[in-house]
């Protein structure tokens, strides 16, 4: 009969299992080893290496699903295929169509909604199928439920297994069903010794399986002592000799994080401390990562402190954060973006810039294709919104390429423009094209493929790092998909591709690079089952992790049920974990848990439990004492803009530059925003984005009335040239211009807002003024320059006419608040620059009131400026708010305002008074380009 | 509040409990007693650590719970540390008895952690809905989005996309700008793109009918509108004529009033005043023409007035109509969105709950739930919603039907979260006994106040008590129990204590309230406060901004958190962070990189010790650059030609791997290449944010490095992004009062406006079956008597909202309150009532350490190593080949001897292969160049039978480091063990190869030392073999 034993935490399990090998000479191949895993067999070459010293033939290890694989193909000879989920999903689907009544109605009659219970259903029937429950038991058990569909479970399991064996393929649970019944501890017998190693928890086909092991002499148990190990013994009626002495008490000390990094950079500390003290740093020290969370973290802040030969990762890289990922995530969402024939730009702009996609060569060149990005990008962004377009318009934008050409032409003569067009085409072709439409799941993923390939072939992607191993594993997933059962499914909406791919794709990881015996050990809680280390480091102890996270609603047979069917239930998963985590922290000398506790997450019920059993211990109700805190300084301190100084080369400057109304205006906002803009030439880059902003229509607006007055010009504004029918087709012109043919949501409203506006611009404005006396525009957009009292000035007017013999100067205003632009001349103290922020609203007009009078001669009681505030909700004669107060001489005001215009001048180059920032930052800094510079982010300003 | 429970002796069930506990009574303790007593008791039946479910209102008040829950278990149990004295009065055991319980319960709960159920109510009754979400058409493993904001934002783009193509929801999207232009809060400015402010109309308007249980159903009336108009028009014009024949000098204003009436501009009537009489002069009556007319006008006048009650009632009802068909609209987009990405939002699940939850079901959820919950504890009650209470209510009556309890635990006039659903009035019902008829309520009332001192608590008294319902919110304060709120304080603390108010004239240039707010915190400061034991509390946001600002300017800066500086994205050396990504993410972004070469990061580490010579040298290259030809060009390449070694060491690297590396990875470069952590190490807690913001975003699912910036400008989930504050932290703290709620400090300074309590249109009106949107401006409401009721009824609630809000402001302070309140000229909002006073005396305070308490504080490290993530990599994309090779390797391994007949042995172990593997391979062409190479081959004598060879395939080695090797084919014979390892493909890589199989032959060697060993490579596809030296 077989032995069995039972091994206290102090014990190393491999060292057991190596005692009671036998061997011929340097040949261990007569024993035959089953671990519940696959890591322990490398730990028992490198026992087994580290006693003999040479090399040898090693012992046939198997983890169990190695084993089952095993009898079931190599003893038994069964070899079908192995469905995989997503196969499963396609006949699942097929069974439920096919029944009358149905899991959520009609809720999961499309594919796409399936897929989710397409999955859970698998799990749970496999469940079933290999806890060797029949579709009879199951019926019986769920008689009492009175409640919904639970009732088609059971002839569902019936059906779809008949439906899995009849198409000749085989699921895991089969396998391991057909491994427990079919096979016989006889075939085993050529192996001299089989050792059952460090099981925690047995499944039904496995417990059948052992039962059998146990009738072979040769055969050894080796349990380890933890939580639950008593149901195996109890389940296989072993009575085992117990093993070693009780593991003494380790060391713990626990850390307490605001969050992952905390934990990560305590951890860094810790590992730093090693070294420091040239402790070993091998395979005896563990990092245990239970969660993903903290993966790259510790191997970016807490690895890095090592050398790539002194550690071991077990766990995998996430495809979903790989480039090439990230590369097939653009052009999806590009193609999920398609709308009426039109892309989106923003979503172009991220897939053409993406790096695959933008070094793609031409004639073995790869910055052409950057060039040619970048300069669509930036055309995008002159549009300034949202905009969807067709390839082809795209394509045929010729004045693209020859911008793109003529970038290039400084470093090479021989690129014609056509060329580049051509090359946006073959881009388009070889990428977005193909993938516009699918027939089935098969046809989308081979598309797929190609896009990669040609990246491959035809990008400097491949000559990066991060590009080889990804892009196998995505092309191998693809394939997998293009080959499964799902293959032939089609989805009524493309958009259902795309979902179907990223949560694949997501799913799938690619292992790091490392020999597994070799230096500190990252390694998942599941990798730990079977393993001592005397210095073990846990990170995220935490509930949710430790034990992952349990959701008693998840399945669909409910708990009780489960309980009763003899399947897992959420408490045997959590004790399962606990068994791990307990023989791992008491198998260690010196122990280190870290955990992050705020509001949102809590220490984990282990790291509670030990600090209980020391509090009970040491008779301290206080747990500050045993756990440290992790905490960060702090600084709350805000950034206060630093003035520039100025210099003498900046003051000539200065002297020397057009000053326009913006610039002017900027100064009198914060001369520290006229310095970045005017003096370091810094301006915010215009990005392809999801918003109309106000400054696009305010241009929007400029543009539509420049169109619309432009006939008008030098004639007096009559009826027929106030014409609605010419202003709706004006605007229907300037928007197409604008944001391109297609029209939605966003732009459709806007379209509406504006041509009510200006109409009601036209109809309560424009067409009384004109009817009350005759105006003839004398100029539009009207520029003009000067030279005076030393200065050089540049306006741009929006509207010059004449009215009853006066020049009225108008400058349009869609968004600007009247108020703030209000110049108070009646209260400007001329000796008194701090008063002018508040008094002066703008140098705007009175800018263009003293260019006007200077360029033309016209005295300056002649000149009437104005702003015209077509964005107010009331469009009326009020509108017009002009800049000189009727009730004071125009020219003493005119003075004062040049007064002052020059007073301000005269402060910009001056070299004692820097560039200072303005008093008002809750006015100024929210909504400043330059706020990054001075730090004044943290100013939120009103509203926010 | 000792006998404030019953002890378990007494207990009988059902038991429902309601406890009102005012401010500073201890609620949360008294939820945690009520808890300790069921958990403890050996009397009180199905007391089971399952059935007893405790329900907060957040996820950081359910966690303070159970820690509290532990910690006086353990007490308990140890017999020392904190443990309040009122559990003994509550269990009926003593002594050692009660301490061994204590350790059996907490034992119990640390081995059952999963069934300690203290959670938040949503969270629950999110396990309910998967436990049945399958009957409703989801899939159990659907993710929960709990805010709305983004999946409608998508849902009203598509509804919008659908109006581009229909006509009738092109004219909806026409009204419904237009209800917006007429009820928008900045109506001066016209709305050019209305899109954004209908979304958030929207989302705003989803979320409020969420909270409440029936469906939004409104009608168009337009046709009824349009009816009613005409007869008032034909009203106004018989009032006109009464009036032009009485001769009678007609008002202004009332004529004005006719004329909108004969225009039929009733929209414009609504909107002016019912106050204008047709006649000015009260010497009228005297009037020959009134004496024969009066009584014909009065008539006529209330007839047209009774039209336009009717018109008013009509248009209140239907004026909001475009937003609920909208709505409808959107909630089928909403649904389609979540079944499309498996998605639910929990206001969703609210919703979907409502409508099949019912009694008859709940066994079976408990049944699924694996649990079935006898005790119910809920905190908070008073911010219940009527749809979670509508939810809630068939669990919490069928546990009462069994026997079970129920224990709330709230104070409706802490209620302040009625903009999100919160109603109060369920309290009240319960407490009245109105929501279960079968078990009437036992109603305790926690009177005592524990936390503020009695002159402040006496403070309150006085205003709550006796000066506010002496006024015109008496009312408002009845309705939220707000006039009782008469407290008792402990004798010690009697007498004790410090108000002051200031009232201060509201003044936007002189801004007085700004020196008192000030000059209290340096009083506090002076007489020994520390900064961490002042708050400052007010009830708008944007005083929250304004003396952030004043603390920042004060000098010396006082050390203040609040929501604007604790979000990383507001620090200086994160922005720059941000900036050197954006400059990454886009080369030609100027400002970017102007910023970042600018700021403290860049120069910090490359100028180390001449950092502002640096800086100078960068602004004037700056300047140069504007001024010069290459202004046209990227400022990056001037910097690179000009800096070339801090390009080379600090961007290159960056620069070149951009798009290439995951985000966390190149973020995680960055700060090593700049040593952010260690050179801002006062900026630690910012910076150690920030990367746990982008690891958080990236294990999302979330790869790009442009939509991470685009994420980082949203101003929402701001959580993400806020700096945990240590515990101890010293700084002011300056917040919202609704943040304020459930805290308290030493010092609370309460900043506060006049402000009159408005109704904002549109207002819901719940009727029996339905909910509806009104118009109840004040002008509508007097147009009739029933909207002026239902204005009035609803202004009642607003203004008992304001003064809740105003209690909490009052009650959060433990030793010293200070009120600087604006006062507006017309002095509207309960805070009129506030007078300037002082109650006692200001005490000098102990000069103490400015931490509450001590920890171990550890310090962390940071690496400075660069590490490049190293992937295993195969260097080919040859998907294809690859498979062919394992395919070709498989039936080679099967291979043991050839037979003379190759074909069929070939065969045989092909369909062996093919059946497992599922491959695409053609069988012949495999088998061809397999035969070709056995048999045409140098190799095919390794296959020829012979007794004395053994032969083993895919053989295991391991080596003296414990490296597994595994080698295609070994033969042994008697002098001779040889080693041949199969290649599919050309000899590209023969050298790889060749040093493959040595190292098996060493291996070999070590093994059969006493033979020679020969080692070969054998090409498949090219029939080729070459031997190993």
């Amino acid at each position: 009969m077989a032995k069995s034993y039972l091994i206290s935490p102090s014990v190393n399990l491999i060292d057991e299992v190596l005692k009671r090998l036998s061997a011929e000479g340097l040949d261990y191949s007569k024993n035959l080893v089953i671990f519940p895993g696959k890591r322990p067999g490398y730990f028992l070459r490198k026992a087994i290496a580290t006693k003999k010293g040479t090399s040898f033939i090693p012992p046939r290890e198997l983890s169990m699903e190695e084993f089952v694989e095993l009898i079931h193909s190599d003893i038994l000879g069964h070899h079908e295929p192995t469905l995989e989920a997503l196969d499963v999903v396609a006949i699942l689907f097929e069974e439920h169509l096919r029944s009358r009544d149905r899991f959520g109605g009609k809720h999961f009659d499309r594919l796409d909604e399936f897929v989710p219970l397409g999955i859970k259903l698998f799990d749970e029937l496999e469940e079933l199928k290999i806890a060797g429950c029949s579709p009879k038991l199951v019926h019986e058990k769920i008689s009492g439920i009175t409640y919904g569909k639970i009732h088609l479970l059971p002839d569902l399991f019936e059906r779809f297994y008949r439906e899995v064996s009849k198409r000749g393929y085989i699921t895991r649970s089969m396998k391991y069903i057909t491994a427990s019944t079919e096979f016989t501890a006889e075939s085993l017998t050529k192996y001299k010794t089989i050792i059952v190693a460090g099981f925690f928890a047995l499944m039904h086909a496995e417990r059948e399986i052992f039962r059998k092991l146990l009738t072979l002499n040769q055969t050894t148990f080796l349990l380890q002592h933890a939580r639950l190990v008593s149901r195996i013994v109890a389940e296989l009626g072993l009575e085992p000799e117990e093993v070693g002495e009780p593991a003494e008490e380790p060391s713990v000390t626990m850390y307490r994080s605001p969050d992952v990094h905390g934990q990560v950079f305590a951890l860094t500390s810790q590992v730093q401390e090693l070294i420091d003290r040239k402790a070993p740093l091998d395979e005896n020290t563990v990092m245990v990562l239970p969660s993903s969370d903290a993966l790259f973290p510790v191997l970016h802040q807490t690895l890095s402190l090592l050398k790539e030969n002194q550690y071991n990762i077990s766990l995998g890289y996430g495809l979903a954060r790989s480039p090439v990922y990230a590369f097939f995530d653009s052009v999806l969402e590009l193609i999920a973006s398609k709308y009426q024939g039109a892309y989106h730009a923003p979503s172009y702009i991220k897939f053409a810039l993406h790096p695959y996609t933008k070094n793609i060569l031409f004639r073995k060149r790869a910055d052409v294709t950057r060039v040619l990005f970048h300069t669509i990008e930036a055309e995008f962004a002159e549009r300034g919104a949202t905009t969807f377009f067709e390839l082809e318009n795209l394509e045929a934008q010729k004045n693209i390429f020859g911008k793109v050409q003529r970038t290039l032409s400084g470093s090479d003569q021989s690129i014609a423009a056509i060329d580049i067009q051509r090359h946006l085409k073959y881009i388009h072709d070889r990428t977005i094209r193909p993938l516009e439409e699918f027939r089935d799941v098969r046809d989308f993923s081979e598309k797929c493929v190609d896009v990669l390939n040609f990246i491959y072939d035809e990008s400097t992607a491949r000559l990066h790092p991060y590009f080889h191993p990804f892009a196998e594993k995505m092309i191998e997933s693809m394939d997998k998909l293009s080959r499964g059962l799902l293959s032939s499914h089609a989805f009524e909406d493309q958009r259902s591709y795309v979902k179907l791919v990223r949560e694949y794709l997501s799913t799938n990881e690619v292992h790091f690079a490392g020999t597994p015996l070799r230096g500190i050990q990252a390694l998942g809680l599941l990798e730990t089952r079977n393993l001592r280390f005397s210095r073990v480091f846990v990170l995220d102890v935490n509930e949710d992790v430790l034990p992952g996270r349990t959701n008693r609603t998840a399945n669909l047979l409910p708990e009780k049920i489960r309980e009763e069917l003899g399947l897992e239930t959420t408490y045997d998963r959590e004790q399962l974990q606990e068994a791990y985590f307990d023989t791992l922290i008491r198998g260690a000398k010196e122990v280190r848990l870290f955990f992050t506790e705020n509001g949102r997450r809590e220490k984990s019920r282990f790291a509670e439990k030990l600090l209980w059993e020391r509090q009970k211990r040491e008779r301290q109700s206080e747990e500050k004492a045993f756990i440290k805190t992790i905490s960060y300084q702090l600084s709350l301190k805000n950034a206060i803009p630093q003035p520039v100084e100025k210099t003498a080369e900046m003051r000539e400057y200065l002297r020397g530059i057009s000053y326009t109304a913006t610039s002017l205006d900027s100064y009198l906002q914060c001369p520290l925003k006229f310095y970045y803009s005017q003096v370091a030439g810094l301006e915010e880059k215009e990005e392809v984005t999801e918003d109309i902003e106000a400054r696009d229509i305010g241009n929007l607006i400029h543009d539509i009335l420049l169109d619309w007055y432009r006939p008008t010009l030098d004639t007096t504004l009559t009826g027929k040239s106030l014409n609605e029918e010419e202003l709706r087709r004006v605007i229907d012109d300037n928007m197409r211009k604008r944001f391109g043919e297609y029209e939605y949501g966003t732009l459709t409203l806007m379209k509406m807002q504006i041509e009510k506006q200006l109409l009601r611009f036209l109809r309560n404005y424009q067409i009384p003024l004109a009817g009350a006396a005759p105006i003839t525009v004398k100029g539009l957009e009207s520029k003009a320059e000067i030279d005076y009292k030393g200065f050089m000035f540049r306006v741009r007017m929006d509207r010059i006419e004449r009215r009853n013999g006066d020049t009225h100067i108008l400058d349009y205003k869609t968004g600007g608040d009247p108020f703030k632009l209000k110049t108070k001349i009646a209260n400007l103290n001329v000796d008194d620059t701090s008063t002018l922020a508040s008094s002066v609203g703008s140098f705007q007009l009175p800018l263009y009131a003293m260019v006007y009078k200077l360029s033309t001669n016209v005295p300056v009681e002649k000149i009437k400026p104005a702003f015209l505030f077509i964005g107010k909700s009331k469009i009326d004669a009020t509108i017009e708010s002009p800049l000189f107060d009727k009730d004071l001489p125009q020219e003493v005001q005119y003075e004062k305002l040049e007064h002052v215009l020059f007073k301000t001048l005269n402060e910009i180059v001056d070299v004692k008074t820097p560039f200072r920032a303005t008093e008002n930052l809750e006015e100024q800094c929210p909504r400043c380009p330059f706020k990054g510079i001075c730090g004044t982010q943290w100013v939120l300003g009103w509203n926010q | 509040m000792p006998g404030m429970f019953t002890s378990d002796t007494k207990f009988s069930l059902p038991d429902l409990t309601v406890v009102t506990a005012s401010a500073g009574s201890g609620k949360t303790r008294t939820l945690t007693l009520r808890y300790l007593q069921l958990l403890l008791s050996e009397r009180i039946s199905h007391n089971d650590l399952r059935n007893i479910l405790a329900m907060t209102f957040t996820n950081n008040a359910a966690a303070e719970m159970k820690q509290r829950v532990i910690k006086y278990l353990k007490a308990l149990a140890l017999g020392k540390g904190e443990v309040p004295a009122e559990v003994q009065e509550l269990v009926s055991m003593q002594g050692q008895d009660l301490r061994d319980r204590a350790e059996y319960v907490l034992e119990m709960i640390l081995e059952r952690f999963s069934d300690f159920q203290v959670r938040t109510i949503d969270s629950f009754l999110i396990s309910v809905f998967q436990s049945t979400a399958l009957e409703f058409g989801y899939a159990q493993t659907a993710d929960i989005t709990f805010n709305p904001d983004k999946p409608l934002a998508e849902a009203f783009a598509e509804f919008a996309h659908d109006a581009d193509a229909q006509a009738q929801y092109s004219d909806l999207l026409r009204k419904l700008v237009s209800l917006i232009e007429q009820t928008r809060f900045s109506y001066l400015r016209f709305l050019w793109n209305p899109y954004g402010n209908m979304l958030r109309e929207c989302q705003r308007l989803y979320r409020s009918l969420r909270m409440v249980t029936k469906p939004l159903i409104m009608e168009d009336k337009s046709s009824e509108l349009t009816e009613i108009a005409k007869t008032i028009e034909q009203q106004g014009r018989a009032l006109q004529k009464v009036l032009d024949e009485s001769g009678l000098t007609i008002s202004h204003n009332f004529q004005n009033d006719l004329n909108e009436a004969k225009q039929k501009n009733i929209e414009a009537l609504l909107e002016r005043t019912k106050k204008n009489r047709p006649f000015n002069k009260p010497s009228v009556k005297q009037h020959a023409g009134f004496q024969k007319y009066g009584t014909t006008i009065e008539e006529e006048l209330a007839r047209f007035y009774g039209l336009l009650a009717q018109y008013a009632e009509v248009f209140s009802q239907s004026r909001f109509y475009p937003y609920a068909r909208t709505m409808e609209l959107i909630e089928g987009h909403v649904d389609e969105i979540s079944r499309r990405d498996g998605a639910l939002l929990l206001d969703e699940i609210h919703w979907k709950l409502k409508d099949n939850l019912t009694r008859s079901m709940v066994p079976e959820i408990y049944y699924k739930l694996g649990e079935s919950v006898h005790h119910f504890l809920i905190d908070e009650f008073q911010d219940t919603s009527p749809i979670q209470w509508f939810n809630l209510k068939p669990l919490l009556e069928e546990t009462l039907s069994k026997d079970g309890s129920l224990f709330v635990v709230g104070d409706t006039k802490q209620s302040i979260y009625g903009f999100r659903g919160a109603d109060w009035t369920i309290m009240k019902r319960l407490a009245q006994g109105s929501e279960f008829g079968s078990v009437q309520p036992t109603n305790l009332d926690l009177r005592s106040n524990y936390r503020s001192l009695g002159n402040i608590v006496e403070f309150n008294r006085q205003f709550f008590c006796l000066t506010i319902p002496m006024s015109e919110y008496a009312e408002a304060a009845k309705l939220s129990d707000l006039s009782d709120v008469d407290q008792r304080v402990p004798k010690d603390r009697q007498n004790k204590g410090f108000v002051r108010v200031h009232l201060v004239p509201h003044d936007v240039e002189a801004r007085p309230e700004r020196a008192k707010v000030m000059k209290s915190i340096d009083d506090c400061l002076n007489r020994g406060y520390k900064y961490h034991e002042i708050a400052i509390l007010t009830p708008e946001n944007n005083d929250v901004i304004m003396i952030s600002s004043w603390l920042n300017e004060h000098k010396p800066s006082i050390p203040f958190v609040s929501h604007s500086n604790l979000d990383v994205r507001r620090r200086k050396s994160v922005g720059e962070v941000i900036a050197l990504l954006k400059f990454l993410d886009s080369p030609v972004d100027d400002l970017s990189f102007a910023t970042f070469l600018l700021g403290k990061v860049f120069l910090g580490r490359a100028g180390s010790l001449a950092a502002e010579s640096l800086r100078d040298e960068i602004k004037n290259l700056l300047f140069e650059v504007h001024r010069s030809e290459r202004r046209f060009s990227p400022l990056y390449r001037v910097f690179q030609d000009k800096y070339k070694q801090h390009w080379t060491d600090l961007f290159e690297p960056l620069f070149t791997s951009v798009g290439y590396l995951p985000l966390y990875d190149l973020v995680s470069e960055a700060y090593k290449i700049f040593q952010v952590l260690a050179l801002f190490n006062e900026e630690e807690a910012a910076h150690v944010k920030f990367l746990e913001a982008v690891r958080a975003y990236e294990q999302e699912g979330n790869n790009s490095l442009k939509e991470f910036l685009e994420y980082a400008e949203e101003k929402d989930d701001t959580d993400r992004w806020t700096m945990s504050v240590p515990a101890g932290t010293n700084a002011v703290n300056v917040m919202t009062v609704h943040k304020a709620k459930g805290l308290d400090y030493p010092v609370v300074l309460v900043f506060l406006r006049d402000k009159e309590p408005r109704l904002r249109d549109p207002q819901m009106d719940e009727g029996d079956e339905d909910v509806r949107l009104l118009s109840l401006t004040e002008k509508i409401g007097e147009k009739s008597e029933s909207l002026q009721a239902l204005h009035d009824e609803k202004l009642l609630v607003q203004q008992a909202d304001a003064l809740n809000k105003l209690y909490v402001a009052l009650t959060r302070a433990r030793e010293e309150m200070h009120i600087v309140c604006v006062m507006n000229e017309e002095r509207k909002g309960p805070t009129k009532y506030l007078v300037e006073q002082t109650i006692g005396k200001p005490q000098e305070r102990e000069l103490r350490l400015g931490l509450e308490e001590q920890q171990t504080l550890t310090q962390v490290q940071y690496s400075g190593t660069l590490r490049n993530v190293a992937v295993s990599d195969k260097r080919r994309i040859a998907l294809k080949e690859t498979q062919r090779g394992e395919l070709i390797h498989e039936l080679m391994a099967r291979l043991e001897f050839l037979d003379t007949n190759i074909d069929r042995d070939l065969e045989s172990v092909w369909e062996r292969v093919d059946k497992s593997r599922r491959n695409s391979f053609e069988q012949s062409e495999i088998l061809m160049a397999v035969k070709a190479f056995l048999v045409e081959g140098e190799v095919s004598s390794f296959f020829k039978k012979d007794r004395k060879k053994t032969v083993l395939t895919e053989q295991e080695f391991v080596n003296k480091n414990g490296e597994l090797f595994r080698c295609d084919r070994i033969v042994i014979e008697d002098g001779t063990v040889t080693v041949i390892d199969f290649k599919t493909g050309g000899q590209e890589n023969e050298k790889e190869y060749l040093t493959q199989v040595k190292n098996y032959m060493e291996i070999l060697r070590e093994i059969y030392p006493t033979k020679k060993t020969q080692g070969f490579v054998a090409y498949i596809d090219i029939k080729k073999i070459v031997s190993v030296e």
